[in-house]
């Protein structure tokens, strides 16, 4: 498109919109799914530079306020001395707030009396590693009490865009602190109404000061979202329990603190086509009854419609010659958000007909949309069967050449790893040629979107001789990294008929893509303890709330070198009374940044007491993870301490993050 | 965070440390991120972040709230920063690229050889094309504060990225040819 022809207006309309529908916007969407993670400011660094900051506010605020009243001494008098004795009220010995904190022996509590409005608080006071005060934006407040929530953030899970990360910084201000309390999504409805039974659950934590700050950041299914609420625009909720000495719950409250989230992810619908009667390959001869199943998944918006036509197989590449899609094959089918499967039976029209608006073969297009009651359709997918077509019966007319896949193995949403068998059953009926090829690829799901960039990688290829025929092909999957890199971690496979002429000259006849196939390139290993050695050593009795803390941590090497593992020891304590659970189970993920899935480094069980727990885990990165880890990379490192109640549901009962994990810099050998 | 919400806290801040404190608790890891992206200069970019930080503490008071956010306003001072450093050290050849993730050059070199497609396509773009890709992608922004940032308009900014996310792909595709010659069929 140049740029004289283009509508500015219509295409950011698109782009904000999320669309995908020139390559431009298909480039922007993979842009924004594979953004850099952030790189914070160091620590020390951005506590320095606040301080100062507001050092320079208070200086500046006096000068200036000088020069306008006049240079009046008293009033500039005034005015700094108030700024100070804010400060110091704030900067003051902690009583205000420390005696919110339960464990008086916290260091970070106590050091923080020497700054002037930045607290930070770690792990001890409560059972999360991201609690921290901010007195400032409470302050401003004044008297105020209650929640208040301070950031709101979502945007697609990273290496899932099926989840929706949700952020969000809630502040509480209340007169006794909240103890047990849960953050979760509530019906915008049902409001307060909703209760804790009526949530789905994010967060939980014990919380021991009455005044603080949560840092909520959780990975939420929108599919658990939509079957428990029946929305995917859910409010923010938290629920607080006050409990008094085991005796149980002294006092519910449900505060909501925030507008509506949206758990919509544009741009990941997909059709695919399951089973077709007649079998693909028989031409059709006129009207005749076809019965087709197509599997869907909408998940960018609550409801859509799916449509179903019989079109020729290039009819987006032909224009004006008369291949039209033909509309009404099979009734419109309402979808809501999900997976599912449809069924459309419908007649094909008179022979004439079909080859006059189709061509010379028909295959099946179905798109997904929203919009319809408007008259306006909005298109959130578009799929073309390719993989399944017909021939239509012209008399004295050369047939058409076809391929398709009958049985494809392992099962279509299957992983497959490095070393996993696979095999094809693929028909053909070659009229064009004397002799051809078929090849079969591994190739990116939306692979007809690459304009040149064919994201495919070649499996196994045998000749074959004019006429029909079936072949088989088993092989068995190698250089997983190497397919990774060229397609991704989501896969199809795609057969191609092609031919040589006597000058060698290579033709591609015709292509198939297996659209149900879908297989995951790799092992994801979330939630699987792998490798690891604990040491637990029980200390006391706990009595208090659940905690967990990282005290030392270690890595053999920041720099590995090809194909070395690294190894990993941590040392913790815990704190897990009886009442919360006779055992937990204490866990470490490593997470790469950018890629998803998590390795499950290992853990073990620890028993309801205090302990000391020295956990050492190892893993090869190349090995184990393959491209994810193949060049300098950050990561996160997560500790948590799960329990698990007699209908299987696991809870996170605390977690710890160390602040700046070692980097992991590998290089292939 | 709501347009309304933050409008009120900069209106606080106009007279309040406090409120600057919340901004600059927001704001002060993507700004030190976006400089980092552009420079892959550690001190550098602290010092980009601290006068990014000071200029808005010294001009609060006359920030008039125009729809965009505050953010877009401190991005624009940053990036201004950027381009001043660059001129005062007689920078002729365009910025580094934001994707070299070791100060070393030769390690730096080494890495960047490593990429995936999408890294080093985006390398081999013009600065003005990467920088309007970063800004809008990956710092998340909206097109009105990339355009608040850049000095045009909306509309300007979209002609903007579609030019650079077609020379994106280009580029990728000139990537592409090369590595993937091997698996297509016929080649």
């Amino acid at each position: 498109m140049s740029d004289k022809q283009f509508d500015e207006r219509e295409w950011g309309r698109r782009l904000e919109a999320g669309k995908e529908s020139d390559p431009e916007l298909l480039l922007a969407g993979q842009l924004r799914y594979f953004r850099p993670e952030p790189r914070p400011l160091p620590p020390h660094f951005k506590r320095e530079l606040r301080g100062r900051l507001l050092q320079q506010y208070g200086e500046r605020s006096a000068a200036g306020r000088l020069v306008e009243w006049g240079g009046s001494l008293a009033a500039g008098a005034v005015l700094v001395l108030a700024v100070m004795v804010v400060w110091v009220w704030l900067a003051g010995p902690d009583q205000r707030w420390g005696a919110a904190t339960e464990s008086g022996t916290n260091p970070e509590t106590n050091a923080a009396g020497s700054l002037p409005v930045d607290l930070a608080l770690s792990g001890t006071a409560a059972e999360t590693a991201r609690l921290q005060l901010e007195l400032a934006a409470l302050e401003e407040e004044g008297t105020a009490t209650g929640w208040q929530l301070l950031a709101l953030r979502q945007r697609p899970y990273r290496g899932n865009a099926d989840l929706i990360q949700v952020e969000a910084t809630l502040a509480w201000n209340l007169a006794e602190p909240p103890r047990e309390v849960s953050f979760g999504l509530a019906h915008p409805e049902q409001g307060a109404e909703a209760g804790a039974a009526g949530m789905v659950v994010l967060s939980t934590a014990v919380i021991t000061t009455a005044t603080g700050s949560f840092e909520l950041s959780a990975a939420v299914d929108p599919l658990e979202v939509w079957q428990q609420l029946g929305t995917l625009e859910p409010l923010l909720a938290i629920t607080t329990a006050q409990t008094l000495d085991g005796l149980g719950t002294l006092a519910e409250t449900v505060a909501f603190a925030a507008e509506p989230l949206s758990l919509f992810t544009p741009g990941r619908d997909r059709l695919w086509l399951i089973s077709a009667s007649p079998e693909p390959g028989n031409p059709l001869a006129g009207q005749t009854p076809f019965r087709v199943e197509i599997g869907y998944r909408l998940v960018s918006a609550p409801t859509a419609d799916v449509r179903l036509h019989l079109v020729h197989p290039e009819w987006e590449s032909a224009g004006g010659d008369g291949r039209l899609p033909i509309n009404g094959a099979g009734d419109v089918a309402a979808v809501t958000y999900g997976e599912g499967t449809l069924t459309f039976d419908f007649v094909t029209e008179h022979l004439d007909y079909l080859l006059q608006v189709i061509g010379d073969r028909a295959t099946l297009m179905a798109h997904m949309t929203t919009g319809g009651d408007s008259g306006v359709l909005d298109m959130l997918t578009l799929r073309n069967f390719s993989e399944a077509q017909w021939p239509i019966a012209t008399p004295g007319a050369a047939l058409p050449d076809l391929v398709w896949f009958n049985v494809v193995s392992p099962e279509p949403s299957d992983t497959v790893a490095e070393g996993t068998p696979l095999a094809f059953e693929i028909g053909y009926e070659l009229h064009s040629a004397a002799a051809g090829t078929i090849s079969v690829f591994l190739a990116h799901p939306d692979r007809e979107r690459f304009q040149g960039y064919a994201r495919t990688t070649w499996l196994e290829s045998q000749q074959v001789g004019a006429g029909e025929g079936q072949l088989s092909f088993t092989t068995t999957l190698t250089e997983l990294p190497y397919h990774q890199a060229v397609i991704g971690e989501d896969a199809t496979v795609m057969a191609v008929l092609s031919t040589a002429s006597d000058e060698g000259e290579y033709q591609e006849l015709v292509t198939a893509t297996h659209e149900e196939t879908l297989w995951r390139l790799g092992e994801t290993m979330i939630g699987i303890p792998r490798v690891a050695e604990m040491e637990v050593t029980t200390l006391a009795d706990s009595a208090g709330a659940v905690r967990l803390e990282l005290l030392d941590f270690a890595s053999s090497s920041d720099r590995a070198q090809g194909l070395a593992p690294i190894t990993m020891t941590a040392e913790l304590v815990y704190g897990l009374p009886h009442r919360i659970g006779e055992e937990a189970s204490l866990l470490a993920f490593v997470i790469p940044s950018g890629a998803g899935a998590s390795i499950a480094a290992g853990g073990g069980i620890v028993r309801a007491g205090e302990g000391r727990v020295i956990l050492t885990f190892s893993f090869n990165p190349w090995r184990d993870l393959g491209r994810r880890l193949r060049h300098n990379v950050g990561y996160e490192l997560i500790f948590m301490l799960n329990t698990v109640d007699e209908a299987g549901t696991i809870t996170t009962r605390a977690q710890v993050l160390p602040d700046t994990p070692p980097p992991i810099f590998i290089f292939e050998p | 965070m709501l347009e309304n919400e933050e409008e009120a806290l900069v209106k606080r801040a106009q007279q309040d440390p406090q409120a600057f404190g919340v901004l600059y608790d927001r704001y002060a890891d993507r700004i030190y991120t976006f400089v980092w992206r552009q420079t892959t200069d550690e001190a550098l970019a602290k010092d980009v972040t601290a006068t990014t930080f000071e200029k808005a503490l010294r001009h609060v008071r006359r920030y008039r709230w125009q729809g965009n956010s505050f953010c877009a306003w401190l991005y624009r001072i940053a990036r201004n920063e950027i381009v001043q450093h660059y001129r005062r050290q007689r920078f002729l050849a365009p910025l580094r690229s934001w994707l070299l993730s070791d100060a070393n050059v030769e390690k730096a070199v080494q890495n960047q050889e490593r990429q995936d497609a999408l890294q080093k396509a985006l390398a081999r773009l013009p600065a003005p094309d990467r920088e309007v890709i970063v800004l809008r992608f990956f710092e998340e922004l909206s097109s009105a504060e990339v355009a608040e940032i850049l000095g045009c308009s909306t509309a300007n900014v979209y002609v903007r990225l579609h030019r650079a996310l077609g020379r994106l792909r280009r580029e990728m595709e000139v990537g592409a040819s090369g590595e993937f010659a091997s698996v297509r069929v016929g080649e």
